[in-house]
């Protein structure tokens, strides 16, 4: 019997421990700079966006559209474990840009996604 | 698309399992220590299957890592790049090498007299088997949680591919076995170092499978409400199933086996039981294809 309480003792112990663990991510959009949504005085010398998760530089891609649907940023994507970037190699006119992202994460899943930032006058 | 890397998944790992159930079984639970018999045939279907479903899911991940369609992937090149530049392609890689080191190995043993042969045929089978967890949700963390993800699922996968895997020669031992005494005392021996097997791996996928779950779902709440947490719920439901068989054999079955007159009966039921377990385990497998490429609700 005092087998059995010891072994269910040490059983909930480890329970508890791993309930206490931090929790797991993955790779969705934890935040962009410019923010998702913003209006921006300045326009921005590059986009970066950061992920919730590891990600693949491989099948990842970044893209700064302008409203005519140009693209507008320097093509040179950086990916680095949770975060990629691209330049914006000249001066954003004023108005609406629209950023479109898709994220491989390292267990493999794809996620993607859009939104827009302004440039103020 | 998600239907074959369901499939293909499944197929690799129950390959996997079956491979690596051999050697478990040859070291845990065989009368005599040896491999089982007809162990190459089982090894070298095994392995082939193993390696020819692994190509299949890189092929299957190159389309849906570059949103290509298969063929398209396949001439843009991204087969090439999932193998060199991602997580994934250089896991698969190892994990084929590693298959050519089984193979060479198990086609270096002869029936188990030679034991260096064996321990390496034995580790790069629990290799291939535990490093199924680098391809899957665990391999997404980083730093300790990271690593405590991975040695977590890694173990998991070991542990129940060890009970699943030398469930199958077990099965086949009981088939062998007649209703003579020797035959009767070989089975419940056998039974008897099964149990034990199983307890342990028991233990393991049980606090494992905690672990896992804790980083995939995260609250209750998200185990009844995603698909991901319901088939989580069907697997640990399968899983207790196949608990309450095991535990009916160890308590009820095995010991009677050991006797004259209610043996033979005992072991007809053990040997029921026995493929009943190995078709619930499959079919556990089978989910298991389907759970690692479902979104995970704590990804939401």
């Amino acid at each position: 019997m005092k087998a059995i309480a010891n072994g269910a003792a040490f059983a909930a112990g480890l329970v508890l421990a791993v309930l206490a663990l931090p929790a797991g991510a993955h790779a969705f959009l934890h935040h962009a700079d410019p923010r998702v949504g913003s209006t921006v005085a300045h326009s921005p010398a590059q986009v970066t966006l950061q992920f919730t998760e590891k990600l693949e530089p491989a099948f990842s891609t970044l893209k700064v559209l302008d409203a005519a649907g140009k693209e507008v940023d320097a093509h040179d994507l950086k990916v680095e474990g949770v975060s990629m970037r691209v330049t914006i190699p000249s001066p954003l006119d004023p108005g609406k840009y629209r950023v479109q992202w898709r994220a491989l994460s390292v267990d493999t899943h794809v996620t993607d996604g859009e939104f827009t930032f302004e440039v103020g006058r | 698309m998600e239907a074959a890397l369901t499939l293909v998944r499944a197929v690799h790992f129950a390959a996997v399992i079956v491979l690596f159930g051999q050697f478990a079984y040859a070291y845990a639970v065989a009368p005599d220590g040896r491999m089982p018999p007809r162990f190459r045939a089982v090894a070298a279907a095994s392995l082939g299957i193993a390696i020819v479903s692994s190509i299949a899911w890189l092929f299957l991940e190159a389309s849906h890592m570059s949103g290509l369609a298969m063929g398209a992937a396949w001439q843009a090149g991204a087969v090439g790049t999932v193998l060199t530049q991602t997580h994934f392609g250089n896991v698969c890689v190892v994990r084929l090498v590693v298959a050519l080191v089984a193979a060479g190995a198990v086609f270096a043993m002869d029936s188990g007299r030679s034991p260096v042969a064996r321990a390496l045929g034995a580790l790069a089978a629990l290799f291939i088997l535990a490093s199924l967890a680098a391809c899957g949700h665990a391999a997404a963390g980083s730093g300790a949680q990271g690593a405590i993800r991975l040695t977590a699922d890694a173990f998991h996968l070991a542990a129940a591919g060890a009970w699943l895997g030398a469930l199958v020669p077990f099965a086949a031992l009981l088939a062998r076995s007649t209703n003579a005494a020797g035959d009767l005392a070989r089975a419940h021996g056998a039974a008897r170092r099964f149990s034990t097997l199983g307890a342990a791996s028991v233990v393991a996928i049980v606090f494992t499978g905690i672990i896992n779950a804790r980083y995939t779902v995260q609250t209750l709440a998200a185990l009844t409400g995603s698909r991901y947490g319901i088939e989580l719920l069907v697997k640990i439901a399968i899983f207790v199933a196949i608990l309450a068989i095991a535990a009916l054999n160890r308590w009820r079955l095995t010991p009677r086996v050991a006797t004259t007159l209610a043996g033979p009966a005992a072991l007809r039921a053990l040997r029921l039981n026995t493929m009943l377990e190995i078709a619930l385990g499959f079919a556990i497998v089978a989910i298991v294809g389907n759970l690692g490429i479902t979104m995970p609700p704590a990804h939401h």
